[in-house]
């Protein structure tokens, strides 16, 4: 509890500084992304491991008043494991006819941040990750609160570069039962070009880390990653 | 390598990236400046009126001279002087038109005063800021600003004071208010004196009714006829603009005009350097004794001054920003304000 009292004045002291942000109206931001992903991980008891590729699609709408911002991220794409699968954990959906399986994945982030500092914020995510085992009757709903932070530096009038650190506690549900605990971090680092003053690209590497402790004893490492290609439109 | 190895591995890297990133996060924008010809208009979601007034503005700042005889030599602070100076006026003055120019030559001077004239209407408010070399010739007794693509002792690829008054002129008989500021060499010569009346201690409101009501076209000067600095204590700024942009960023009041802010930068500046700075109007453009007047932004408009129905700005207090105007801080913020262009950047999640 001390510690965290002492994060909390430390933001606090080290916030306030001479920078007054523009006044602003609400300014409302639209993005769409693409991922070429990699989905690795770890059925831990087993041991078995799985691997698969696939993509993911995402859009943005983002909000910002000053040093304030919030935003809601919908992600979403499809992975095919040729050899092993991520444990169907207290399901009793009959195993895969094929080796080949394919899991769809979603994600939806309600995310909430304030500038600190100039260039860094603190953010919390609302997270939702659902994965649904396609042709097979099983789905796998993580969900919980996150926080992180992110900042930008600018490296010349058309480049910035970004990057975002956080960590996140999921509750895991199947068939709306609980059936166990997870916890993730995620990292992203990447460019930013401003083509105009409306539109801009950019290129990330993301990476998402998440350990799943299931009630049945069983735990799960999964790590997905790659790069990130999208695009921002602020009118 | 198996799995648990690869994982291993990858949160080094993951946290070598991450003690990389905390550190070009919090460092100082060192590699913002370029020093490129740049032509850039900038559109702001708030703009400040008075009466209906649009407030405009061209910055120029010349450091990096071409002159291959070395008689002009390039300059350090010229451009950091314009960027900051267009940062605070778009981020603090609500300026809604702000063109930066950087090492500009003479075309690129005349074409920008020109591109302005046709943007101005009649309520407006211009600004137009120069920093660079500027030059005396004794005999003549001719001023000029001193373009970057100047050569030598040719005085042909100057920019005559005549030329500057011409121009201004134009823009004068077009709108309001006009507000020449000149931070270079011998940019004194550039002005008649005048004097106007400090607001009285009452009744401030009618008195800053009434100057906005006047036409003025009016001219500040970094010094006399005389040399001036192009650094002042390692502030990245010269001296007179170091002093303008604080007396810009620590003003307190919700509007001052554009004597006020003369006063206070003259007496500033020749508290701490040998240099003078000048102020008045430019002749013959019309001026009739009116202000050029800035109002902030981010101070409550109806603690005092001008009535609240006159001014059509949106105010907000930040807690604890009120400045001791006798202490001068550091160097004025020309990165610290966010810009617009990173109003949008990426989402970030988890």
């Amino acid at each position: 509890m001390k510690k965290y009292l002492l994060l909390t004045g430390l933001i606090l002291v080290t916030s306030n500084t001479p920078v007054v942000f523009a006044q602003s109206p609400i300014q409302i931001s639209l993005g769409a992304k693409i991922q070429p992903a990699n989905w690795e991980g770890d059925n831990k008891k087993g041991g078995s491991s799985f691997d698969a590729s696939g993509g993911q699609f995402r859009l943005d709408l983002r909000l910002r008043k000053e040093r304030f911002y919030s935003g809601l991220s919908f992600q979403g794409g499809e992975f095919e494991f040729d050899d092993g699968t991520p444990n169907k954990v207290f399901s009793n959906a009959p195993a895969a006819i094929s080796d080949k399986v394919t899991i769809e994945r979603g994600e939806f982030d309600w995310v909430f941040g304030y500038y600190f500092w100039p260039q860094v914020s603190l953010f919390v995510d609302l997270k939702s990750i659902t994965n649904t085992w396609k042709n097979e009757r099983y789905s796998a709903k993580y969900s919980g609160l996150g926080i992180g932070v992110t900042g930008f530096n600018p490296i010349n009038d058309h480049w910035i570069l970004f990057g975002s650190l956080g960590f996140v506690k999921l509750n895991i549900e199947s068939s709306g039962d609980k059936i166990g605990d997870g916890q993730g971090s995620a990292f992203e680092i990447g460019g930013l070009y401003n083509i105009n003053e409306t539109i801009n690209i950019t290129i990330s590497l993301k990476t998402q880390h998440n350990v799943y402790e299931f009630d049945d004893q069983s735990e799960q490492e999964h790590d997905i990653g790659g790069l990130v290609f999208g695009m921002n439109f602020t009118p | 390598m198996n799995y648990a190895h690869k994982v291993k591995a990858r949160n080094l890297w993951l946290a070598t990236i991450v003690i990389s990133l905390i550190g070009v996060c919090t460092a100082t924008n060192a590699l913002a400046a370029s020093r490129g010809l740049s032509l850039q208009a900038t559109n702001t979601t708030q703009t400040t009126t008075y009466n209906g007034s649009t407030y405009r503005a061209l910055i120029i700042g010349n450091n990096q001279y071409q002159d291959n005889t070395k008689r002009w030599l390039s300059l350090n602070t010229a451009i950091s002087d314009a960027k900051a100076v267009a940062n605070l006026l778009d981020t603090h003055y609500g300026f809604s038109d702000i063109v930066l120019l950087e090492n500009a030559t003479r075309s690129t001077i005349l074409h920008a005063l020109n591109n302005l004239t046709k943007r101005v209407n009649p309520k407006d408010s211009v600004l137009v800021y120069y920093a660079g070399h500027g030059y005396l010739d004794t005999e003549t007794n001719t001023g000029y600003w001193i373009p970057v693509d100047a050569h030598g002792e040719d005085h042909t690829t100057y920019l005559r004071n005549s030329t500057i008054r011409d121009e201004l002129s134009i823009i004068a008989s077009r709108a309001k208010h006009t507000l020449l500021i000149s931070d270079s060499c011998f940019s004194g010569t550039l002005l008649r004196n005048s004097t106007r009346g400090a607001p009285p201690a009452t009744g401030q409101d009618r008195y800053y009714q009434k100057v906005a009501d006047k036409k003025s076209v009016q001219i500040i000067a970094a010094g006399g006829v005389e040399y001036v600095d192009d650094s002042y204590s390692n502030s990245g700024h010269s001296p007179f603009t170091y002093f303008l942009l604080n007396e810009l960023l620590h003003n307190d009041r919700p509007v001052i005009t554009a004597s006020e802010l003369s006063a206070n930068v003259e007496k500033a500046v020749a508290n701490n350097t040998p240099q003078v700075p000048e102020s008045g109007v430019l002749q013959g453009a019309g001026d009739e004794l009116g202000e050029f007047i800035f109002l902030k932004l981010d101070i409550a408009i109806d603690v005092k001054g001008i009535p609240n129905e006159k001014v059509n700005v949106k105010v907000h207090v930040r807690p604890g920003s009120s400045v001791d105007k006798n202490v001068i801080v550091t160097p004025p913020p020309a990165q610290e304000a966010q810009p617009k262009k990173y109003r949008h950047l990426p989402l970030p999640t988890l």
